[in-house]
């Protein structure tokens, strides 16, 4: 479970970017998290992957009390999150393998088990046939799945996605969200931040609406409707 | 495609530290360094020796010099009785004009010059039994007091000024060698610190996905180190052939097995091996250092 109990975040120019968030995600749950430009919902992204310090109130994540001042109990709580970026942020120098293998060579797992555990889920993603590349010679879609590849090669509770589609057509978007789905229906806890209405309409689940700093929680019902009357 | 690593650093990082203009000038500060150090350690230790060496073969030796056409038979008598009686005087011995001519020609940049064509002093080499300032000056006196025409000298007066002399170049070295070493930890801190910087999304990255601090360190450690060591290898061989020219010019006569040899002589096992470890040791704990505090300052 994680919790944010009246959580502030400001900046060094004292810029109030998140005011008083409150909210629970429960195990298993997927949430989109909305809002226009510059409402926070990086920030707030930035504050569930542990990214960002809070300037004020509590976070409990998977029953461990977020603090700061003792950053060896965060690489743990890290080590259960997985986050994928609008812009990939894919590792140029090391080939597909080597970035979707590199949170389990952190985590010091025997090699024979990365390469399996690797091979497969480029399988799923549908890139195995590119194994050997360098990021830099893919399309966006296929990046995009190698940051996903990624981001879930450690099973994670938590899965975070800051605007994944952004970049994207919406044939790939759909792929993507696909795999999202199935990631969901294995049990994995997923916010994933979107401004784009076809998305949340075909795909509905409970949102976080952020409106400047400020969180309003929707059930999937209410989401769709906003969505419809193009008023995420 | 991406060019594969060289063999020294062969293990893939995860951070993209591998910048060959960053590297090569890293290198070459390194290298220079290496080479200043081994250089400025190499002449101290040389001078530490050469004090050494005088303090122990000189100090107990003294010298008598009498002008040759003072040197008579009863007065070599004389003097020898003397020394033979003198507890201080381990051993004596009056030195063929021949020798003394030998000794001398190289000073002069003459050769083959006969002991005929040029008045030499006579030359009696002691060997002393004490150094004890009382008993030299005592058998000084009483050498004086057989002829006037004697003249004592047991090395000390110059000998403390050579000494004084070697100690303060071989402490100017060690300064200068520890300021190098400082200008070089300084250097690297900023250079690490500027990586750190360039590098801050992907150690973002890196710390999301769950890695501690060390496994950031060991990054840019492994890099950072075989550079320098790169670097310490190739700053010993410029040493080696620097020192090794050096001394051809400074003795042209010397074979070639010889400048090898005293390429290896000169350079003591040491000061080739003590130098570039205790740079690498220092490389070792700036970075170390460096990175720590800059990753602990991100969240």
């Amino acid at each position: 479970m994680i919790e944010f109990q009246r959580v502030a975040l400001r900046y060094d120019d004292k810029s109030n970017v998140l005011k008083d968030v409150s909210f629970t995600l429960n195990p298993g749950s997927f949430h989109y998290l909305t809002g226009a430009s510059g409402a926070g919902k990086t920030s707030l992204i930035r504050l569930l992957s542990l990214m960002q310090k809070a300037s004020a109130g509590k976070i409990n994540m998977f029953g461990t009390s977020i603090d700061y001042n003792h950053r060896s109990e965060l690489v743990p709580v890290r080590r259960r999150i997985g986050l994928v970026y609008q812009d990939y942020r894919l590792l140029n120098h090391l080939t597909v393998y080597e970035n979707v293998a590199l949170p389990l060579k952190i985590k010091k797992l025997p090699r024979g088990q990365i390469k399996e555990h690797v091979g497969e889920l480029l399988n799923w993603v549908g890139l195995g046939d590119k194994i050997n590349s360098y990021p830099r010679y893919l399309s966006g879609g296929e990046q995009q799945r190698v940051s996903i590849a990624r981001a879930v090669i450690t099973q994670p509770h938590l899965l975070l996605a800051d605007e994944p589609t952004g970049n994207l057509d919406n044939a790939i978007s759909e792929k993507l969200l696909k795999l999202f789905e199935q990631l969901h229906r294995m049990g994995t806890t997923i916010v994933m931040a979107t401004h784009n209405p076809d998305i949340i309409m075909r795909f509905p689940h409970p949102q976080l609406h952020l409106d400047n700093g400020i969180l309003e929680t929707r059930t999937a019902r209410e989401a769709v409707e906003k969505g419809r009357m193009g008023t995420l | 495609m991406s060019k594969k690593p060289s063999l020294l650093t062969a293990r893939q990082s995860s951070l993209p530290l591998r910048n060959p203009q960053a590297d090569r000038s890293l290198m070459a500060m390194i290298l220079l360094m290496t080479f200043v150090i081994l250089m400025i350690g190499a002449s101290s230790v040389y001078f530490g020796r050469l004090a050494g060496g005088w303090e122990t073969k000189l100090s107990e030796i003294a010298t008598i010099e009498i002008q040759d056409s003072k040197f008579t038979t009863k007065l070599q008598k004389d003097i020898e009785s003397f020394l033979d009686s003198q507890g201080i005087v381990n051993s004596y011995e009056i030195i063929p004009p021949e020798e003394v001519m030998d000794a001398v020609s190289p000073w002069l940049d003459i050769k083959g010059l006969r002991d005929t064509d040029m008045p030499l002093p006579v030359i009696i080499n002691l060997s002393l039994e004490s150094t004890n300032k009382l008993d030299v000056d005592k058998l000084a006196f009483s050498l004086k007091a057989i002829s006037e025409y004697i003249n004592f000298q047991n090395h000390q007066n110059w000998l403390s000024d050579a000494l004084k002399w070697a100690n303060l170049i071989r402490l100017l070295s060690i300064a200068i060698a520890c300021a190098l070493l400082a200008v070089l930890v300084l250097a690297l801190s900023l250079l690490v610190r500027d990586r750190v910087v360039l590098n801050k999304d992907v150690i973002d990255l890196l710390h999301v996905m769950g890695a501690t601090d060390h496994y950031i360190l060991k990054e840019f450690l492994w890099h950072l180190l075989a550079v320098t060591l790169k670097a310490l290898v190739l700053g010993v061989v410029f040493y080696l052939l620097v020192s090794g020219l050096l001394y051809s010019f400074l003795m042209p006569d010397h074979d070639g097995t010889e400048l090898f040899s005293s390429m290896f002589t000169l350079s003591d096992p040491y000061i080739l091996l003590g130098i570039p470890l205790l740079v690498f040791i220092f490389v070792a704990v700036t970075v170390w250092r460096t990175v720590i505090k800059a990753v602990r300052a991100l969240p």
